[in-house]
């Protein structure tokens, strides 16, 4: 396995004042400072960058470098959570800027632990790296009737839906819900997700989800793919 | 008659379940007569493999990464010798209570009950401990309780707690004169510090109070979370345990110490830290598999332990220890 390296943004001069430098920045996103981070960001801010080339040259190199390790199981789960915090830092000083002119975000996700099921570490884990990955992400918590993944999808017009299972017992509630999008008649509106510790690639195909995910950054991955298949639109 | 092993520490079994799984490149995975399968000698000596040859994938890349559920294998071939081994192996290791789990055998409740009653009449045809029926179904609980044979040895359920539907548990104890785990888990998710784990714990014990369950059939989980997701949650933990102690000095603590680790390298040495931790804030109970990691240490660490720090007077328990620990090594 080739060790993952830092992809450098090619053109960033071009896209920056004159002088101006990010690696400091990309470091600080790599090392998880989020204090580094948002001193850093607000600079840019002030010196007129344009909030989605912040995020682009400025936040993401950083980050994507430690989720690549991360998937090669070279870096572990609290040195990818203090990178997603200082992505967070960052974030949360731009996302005002980009909604302000209009830029929308990747897309919508429903995100939940399905029916009789208390476990809510890891999909908190895969909000933060879905919202740091540019998704508006409405987290709906544990224990989640499908009614409420209905319900919810419809008003926020969701793009995805992803169901959380820890238990062997309620990994069925997963199959459930899914049926119960299609009794609905919104199977085709959303592509679906799941993952969880007792889920498999085989369950995914069993139950008719669109994905699966075995850890954090593979979900962020599939989300980011799966976003851009055709679905039918909400009315 | 309660389980009790003062002075040294009280061992479920947790290798009875469903969900275990042993690395495809472990020493313990041999190839036989063009057969893969577990190796392992029977208690009488006699050299036996737990055929996995159906399960194991052919292709070279995926056998690398590739995790043996030899307990749902054992399962599903209804391979006598190897559960037979499983169970016995654990009772030789230290374990006074056998967990019985087959969550993982089926995604269909009806199948689950049906491996559960199988599996408690098999269990105790084998051993006399008790065994605990562990299902995150109340329902699963249930059909393992019809089928248990209360005049060979008492059940334990695992586990109560807050959750809807599982307070029927507690009726289901106080009838079956079983012993109760009772783990953290609130009314609407899991706990998200060392207060709730104590606040939802005290009524899980306001609830075995009305259920008359004596206090020392009464096992406490505070329950253990990864500290890889949380930097404070070994704390929430270890500070739960503190105060509970403090309240039920009668009381019997545990918990599964090693999701502690789970997500970083190295998870032994973490498992070892923790349960030494846990142990002196105020354990009495390990949930282990004591034939991968020997429960012996830390009962001898308890030992030790208490006589240092006055909670065994005069070192009685400690001698006492000492002394059977020479007959036997001597005899």
């Amino acid at each position: 396995m080739t060790e993952p390296v830092l992809q450098i943004p090619e053109g960033w001069q071009g896209r920056a004042p004159d002088g101006w430098e990010w690696s400091s920045l990309w470091e600080a996103v790599e090392n998880g400072n989020h204090t580094y981070t948002d001193e850093f960001v607000r600079k840019a801010i002030d010196v007129g960058i344009n909030p989605r080339i912040i995020l682009d040259d400025g936040l993401f190199p950083g980050f994507n470098l430690q989720g690549d390790r991360f998937s090669a199981q070279i870096i572990f789960i609290p040195e990818m959570l203090i990178t997603a915090r200082a992505m967070k830092a960052g974030l949360a000083l731009i996302r005002p800027l980009l909604a302000a002119q209009a830029e929308k975000p990747v897309g919508t996700f429903v995100m939940g632990t399905v029916l009789g099921d208390m476990h809510d570490i890891g999909q908190s884990i895969v909000t933060i790296m879905l919202e740091n990955a540019g998704f508006n992400v409405i987290n709906l918590g544990t224990d989640v009737h499908p009614d409420r993944f209905i319900e919810t999808a419809q008003k926020e017009k969701a793009d995805l839906v992803g169901f959380s299972a820890l238990l062997s017992t309620t990994v069925y509630y997963q199959k459930v819900t899914i049926e119960e999008f299609e009794k609905a008649g919104f199977r085709n509106k959303v592509k679906i997700l799941i993952g969880g510790a007792p889920t498999t690639q085989d369950w995914a195909d069993e139950c008719g989800a669109d994905g699966w995910g075995k850890d954090a950054m593979e979900a962020v991955k599939l989300a980011l793919d799966r976003v851009k298949q055709p679905r039918e639109p909400w009315g | 008659m309660s389980i009790n092993n003062k002075g040294g520490l009280i061992i479920i079994g947790e290798n009875f379940n469903a969900t275990r799984k042993i690395k495809a490149s472990s020493p313990r995975v041999v190839r036989e007569d063009g057969k893969v399968g577990i190796a392992y000698t029977d208690l009488d000596g006699s050299k036996r493999m737990l055929d996995c040859t159906d399960i194991f994938p052919e292709n070279p890349a995926e056998q690398k990464s590739f995790m043996i559920p030899h307990i749902a294998q054992a399962l599903r071939k209804k391979d006598l010798n190897y559960i037979t081994w499983a169970i016995r192996a654990q009772e030789k290791a230290g374990a006074h209570i056998i967990d019985l789990c087959v969550d993982e055998m089926s995604v269909y409740p009806e199948e689950r009950f049906e491996w559960m009653q199988w599996l408690v009449k098999t269990a105790q045809s084998i051993t006399d401990s008790v065994v605990a029926i562990d299902s995150s179904d109340s329902k699963t609980i249930h059909a393992g309780l019809e089928a248990h044979d209360a005049s060979k040895s008492r059940p334990a359920i695992n586990s109560v707690n807050l959750e809807e539907g599982r307070q029927v548990l507690v009726e289901m104890a106080t009838e079956k004169n079983a012993i109760l785990i009772a783990n953290a888990s609130g009314r609407s998710g899991m706990p998200q510090n060392a207060e709730e784990r104590v606040a939802n714990l005290t009524q899980c014990m306001e609830m075995m109070d009305k259920g008359n369950i004596a206090i020392t059939d009464r096992f406490l989980d505070p329950l253990v979370f990864p500290i890889g997701a949380g930097p404070d949650y070994g704390n929430h933990y270890l500070d739960a345990v503190r105060t509970l102690r403090q309240m039920y000095p009668e009381v019997h603590i545990f918990g599964g110490h090693s999701n502690v680790s789970f997500g970083l390298p190295r998870r032994k040495l973490l498992n070892h830290a923790f349960v030494t931790l846990a142990i002196l804030a105020g354990c009495d109970a390990l949930m282990v598999d004591p034939i991968m990691n020997p429960p012996k240490v830390f009962e001898e660490f308890r030992y030790a332990a208490d006589a240092l720090t006055a909670k065994d007077e005069y070192a009685l328990r400690y001698l006492k220890y000492c002394r059977a620990e020479k007959a036997r090594t001597t005899s």
